[in-house]
């Protein structure tokens, strides 16, 4: 592989994988937080997608529809936290991962009913659409735009999570969850909003997304499988692990593809069954 | 008897023929391989070939090749992404290291793949190249074009129909389907009434005799111009039709897919050296 | 003892009963299609009594069932396709099979719980979905087709589907006892012994990892089983057969109809078949919404499944006699 090959495949792999850094982080914080590995996470993302495009229809422009999706997602997310998974905390883990399986059939249906069968797309927003060139790499602007974009936010959150009093307490409620309800702090109402605001993330993820790909009533599933994935290879409950997992993901994709066409689908995997196996912690531990 | 209304696979044109099974629709090969001259003329001799990786996507690009090396053409370079595939950055890429430069990029991915690809494509820069796509089996049809946008603008594809086809049976079925349906008429609606008014034909001339063998004989012979223009059966059972070159073209501001050549009858041949091998009835 | 003491005793006895006159009825009464609705409800409960007994009993969560299905149903693809149409050599192919790989890839999982054994199960399973869905040999995405018809080797005709009917559901009364021997013996006590308490279980000198690792064996076989009938029956088979969500179908199906029963989980394939078939003619594809709906009902309200509800009406019902 030249030289030059290897450094575009570098970079694209990079750009697959921030894609996936806002499902695989939002996916790890409501693990990290609630103990919920939350099955329905894709059909989540998939539900902010549709939501944007039929937005955009509605004559609404791309950052609008950035904005809005998002904080309806979270709503609903509220709502399904407190009507079935809030009844569930205490009892089995494994009986919350079925109930999300249960809600991402639920949720992937409905869009399916309401929207139909036919893919759609999301318009990029103009100043964003075309190519630039990196170094002497072209490169689309809009993936370039995400790359910042999940960046950024990623960084935001990781300053959130440990330099904020709101971040502190929800690390120590993954320690303790009791001690830190004898300090005062009400954890189901943190539940809740965790588990919204992984959703509002995975809402967002979604919409971009749809953006750069397509939106059809099938992209739940290869979302949240994805995501799963990197958050096992990074370490479940590792933010940092997470957004690790995401790069991993991508750039085996994308040396895969090109290495092993028919076969990088298998290398992801391998990945994460020797993880499983010698290193269950993941990559990166988080103490 | 079994009629297909849309059984692609080039094998029930030659070995798996059979007197009783008639292709009514068409075949992966009778609209992609008659492309290729057109393709050879108008597009460029150095093509790269991109297919989603089963059957149909294989076939179509081996038939793109083929044609390709015994006219003198270049193959550029091949790639064959999963079914499924969203993320093209990595074939996007091998595109663009390709030496020499391709004039064009052909084979067929799987609908939903054809929308990201496209997109993809603009984005990287590809379209800006000026090296058009062009995919076999009708890939930019309008619910296509409503979810890729303006990246498709300027791409081809090759079909047996299009909406925009001057011709009165089209015009007459057009307009009838959507007011008895109140629905979009897309491929697949003429593929079934095709099929449908094959099964009305034979029971007309058998007299409403449901007899297997007389409807056969009938349907067997029958011609007829339908909205996809001249259509009639070969020896084989697979039906002969019009293939179109088609282009994305925005008429009256949204995008649809232009007939810009008649390519005439193609059919699906079944002799030994046909894609799907000799047929023997 | 009471009608309802009559019932509960002869329950068992009066379903078979029932299933083995159904097809003749078939035709008359009702329509052929059902004798196919259970054959298919006969192997994929077929899958449900080996999983049960890894899950509910074992308490090992697996989502990667569908691989054992689908080697069954591969290599009798193959089987059937290249060598023999003995379905006899088949069932002992997919047997074979699926306990090597129920062995070797039960010994790499074994250690693992919970959420890692799923995640694991998951991942192997998805290998071999990759892999039949790129390998030429096999159809890859397209599967195998005209395959021929399995055949009995003497008397009946394999290819009638009255006579696949009473094979299949023979099949399925003979692992049925199976099962039940196996769980009601000190090998299946211990299975419920370690996923009530690990430790404990292995304090008292049970070697835990070799008991799931039989566990295990076990629930591939039956699987591999399944498989073969399946492919027995539609002379056809894709690379669906090893896709996860057939994983989660029968994990559905398993808790539906209430893990650790045995009985559940055959319960709850003929539900959630019949279910699906019922509603998908005037649902289309949302009627999984339904399916979803109830698996989110059954989990919020009544985890042990329709046989935990059965046992609550019993229960009430023992009361009211009491009384």
């Amino acid at each position: 592989m030249s030289v030059d090959l290897f450094f575009t495949n570098l970079l694209y792999g990079l750009t697959i994988g921030s894609a996936l850094i806002l499902i695989a982080s939002s996916l790890s914080i409501i693990f990290g937080v609630m103990g919920v590995v939350n099955f329905a996470h894709g059909s989540l993302a998939m539900l902010g997608a549709y939501l944007g495009y039929s937005l955009i229809l509605w004559k609404m422009n791309f950052w609008v529809a950035l904005i809005i999706s998002p904080l309806v997602v979270g709503a609903l997310a509220m709502a399904i936290e407190g009507f079935t998974l809030r009844p569930l905390y205490g009892k089995d883990p494994l009986l919350q991962f079925f109930l999300t399986y249960g809600l991402a059939m639920i949720i992937g249906n409905l869009v399916l009913y309401f929207w139909g069968s036919d893919p759609h797309g999301i318009d990029k927003p103009i100043l964003l659409q075309g190519p630039t060139s990196i170094a002497g790499i072209i490169y689309p602007k809009f993936r370039l735009f995400v790359f910042i974009f999940s960046a950024v936010l990623a960084i935001v959150l990781w300053l959130f999570i440990t330099r904020t009093t709101w971040g502190i307490i929800l690390r120590a409620g993954i320690h303790n969850r009791e001690l830190v309800g004898a300090f005062g702090i009400n954890m189901s109402t943190v539940y809740t909003l965790v588990f919204a605001l992984g959703s509002a993330l995975a809402a967002i993820a979604g919409v971009i997304l749809g953006a750069m790909r397509n939106i059809n009533p099938a992209m739940d599933l290869d979302l949240v499988t994805s995501g799963l994935i990197a958050v096992v290879i990074g370490g479940l409950g590792s933010f940092r692990g997470a957004v690790l997992g995401a790069f991993v993901i991508g750039l085996s994709e994308s040396f895969g593809a090109q290495l092993w066409p028919g076969f990088s689908k298998f290398t992801v995997y391998i990945v994460m069954v020797a993880i499983l196996l010698w290193r269950p912690e993941g990559l990166i531990k988080e103490v | 008897m079994l009629l297909l209304v849309y059984g692609g696979n080039p094998k029930i044109a030659g070995e798996n023929c059979s007197r009783y099974t008639f292709q009514c629709g068409h075949t992966t090969y009778s609209v992609s391989a008659p492309g290729v001259s057109w393709m050879f003329d108008n597009l460029g001799k150095d093509i790269f070939l991109i297919g989603s990786d089963y059957s149909s996507g294989r076939d179509i690009c081996g038939w793109f090749k083929e044609g390709y090396l015994k006219r003198g053409g270049t193959i550029v370079g091949e790639a064959y992404p999963p079914i499924g595939t969203s993320e093209f950055a990595p074939y996007l890429s091998q595109i663009q290291h390709a030496k020499p430069r391709p004039k064009l990029v052909a084979g067929f991915l799987l609908p939903v793949d054809t929308i990201d690809f496209t997109k993809q494509y603009a984005e990287f820069g590809l379209k800006k190249e000026g090296i058009p796509i062009i995919f076999a089996l009708g890939v930019y049809n309008l619910a296509c074009l409503k979810a890729a946008g303006d990246p498709a603008e300027g791409m081809y594809d090759i079909i047996h129909w299009t909406p925009t086809l001057p011709h009165k049976e089209n015009v007459e079925f057009m307009e009838g389907f959507e007011k008895f349906a109140k629905m979009e008429v897309e491929d697949a609606v003429v593929l079934g009434y095709e099929a449908g008014t094959c099964i009305t034909y034979g029971l007309d001339q058998t007299g409403g005799d449901p007899n297997n063998e007389k409807l056969v004989d009938a349907i067997a012979k029958r011609q007829w111009v339908g909205p996809r223009g001249k259509c009639s059966f070969g020896p084989n059972h697979s039906v002969m039709h019009t293939t179109y070159i088609r282009q994305v073209k925005r008429v009256k501001g949204k995008l649809a897919p232009m007939a810009i050549k008649d390519l005439g009858l193609q059919t699906t041949p079944g002799d030994a050296t046909g894609p799907g091998g000799q047929c023997k009835m | 003892m009471g009608f309802p003491g009559f019932l509960k005793k002869y329950s068992g006895w009066i379903v078979l009963v029932c299933l083995l006159l159904f097809p003749l009825s078939a035709g008359t009464l009702v329509s052929g299609f059902y004798t196919s609705l259970f054959i298919r409800i006969f192997i994929f409960g077929l899958v449900l009594l080996g999983f049960d007994i890894l899950m509910g009993y074992g308490g090992r969560p697996s989502f990667g069932h569908a691989m054992f299905f689908g080697t069954g149903a591969y290599v009798s693809a193959f089987l059937f396709k290249y060598v023999t149409s003995s379905i006899w050599i088949a069932l002992g192919g997919s047997i074979f099979s699926c306990a090597l790989i129920g062995i070797v890839i039960g010994y790499l999982c074994i250690r693992s719980h919970g959420l890692y054994f799923i995640f694991l199960t998951f991942a192997f399973s998805q290998f071999f979905f990759l892999f039949f869905h790129s390998w030429k040999f096999f159809g890859a995405a397209d599967g195998m087709s005209g395959i021929p018809k399995p055949t009995l080797g003497f008397l009946f005709d394999l290819g009638d589907r009255t006579v696949f009917y009473y094979f299949s559901l023979g099949i399925l009364v003979v692992g049925y006892l199976l099962a039940r021997h196996i769980v009601n013996s000190a090998f299946g006590r211990a299975l419920v012994g370690i996923r009530q308490n690990e430790e404990r279980i292995a304090f008292l000198g049970f070697d835990v990892h070799r008991c799931m690792l039989v566990a295990f064996l076990i629930s591939a076989i039956y699987g591999g089983v399944a498989g073969c009938l399946f492919t027995g029956y539609q002379n056809f088979v894709s690379p669906a057969v090893y896709h996860w969500s057939l994983s989660g179908e029968i994990l559905i199906m398993d808790l539906l109809g209430g893990m650790g029963t045995l009985i559940g989980p055959l319960i709850g394939t003929a539900f959630v078949i019949y279910l699906g078939d019922f509603l998908s003619s005037w649902m289309h594809e949302t009627w999984l919404m339904v399916l979803g709906a109830l698996y989110v009902i059954v989990i919020l309200f009544s985890p042990e499944g329709i046989m935990g509800l059965i046992k609550k009406i019993n229960a009430l019902w023992i009361q009211k006699d009491a009384v």
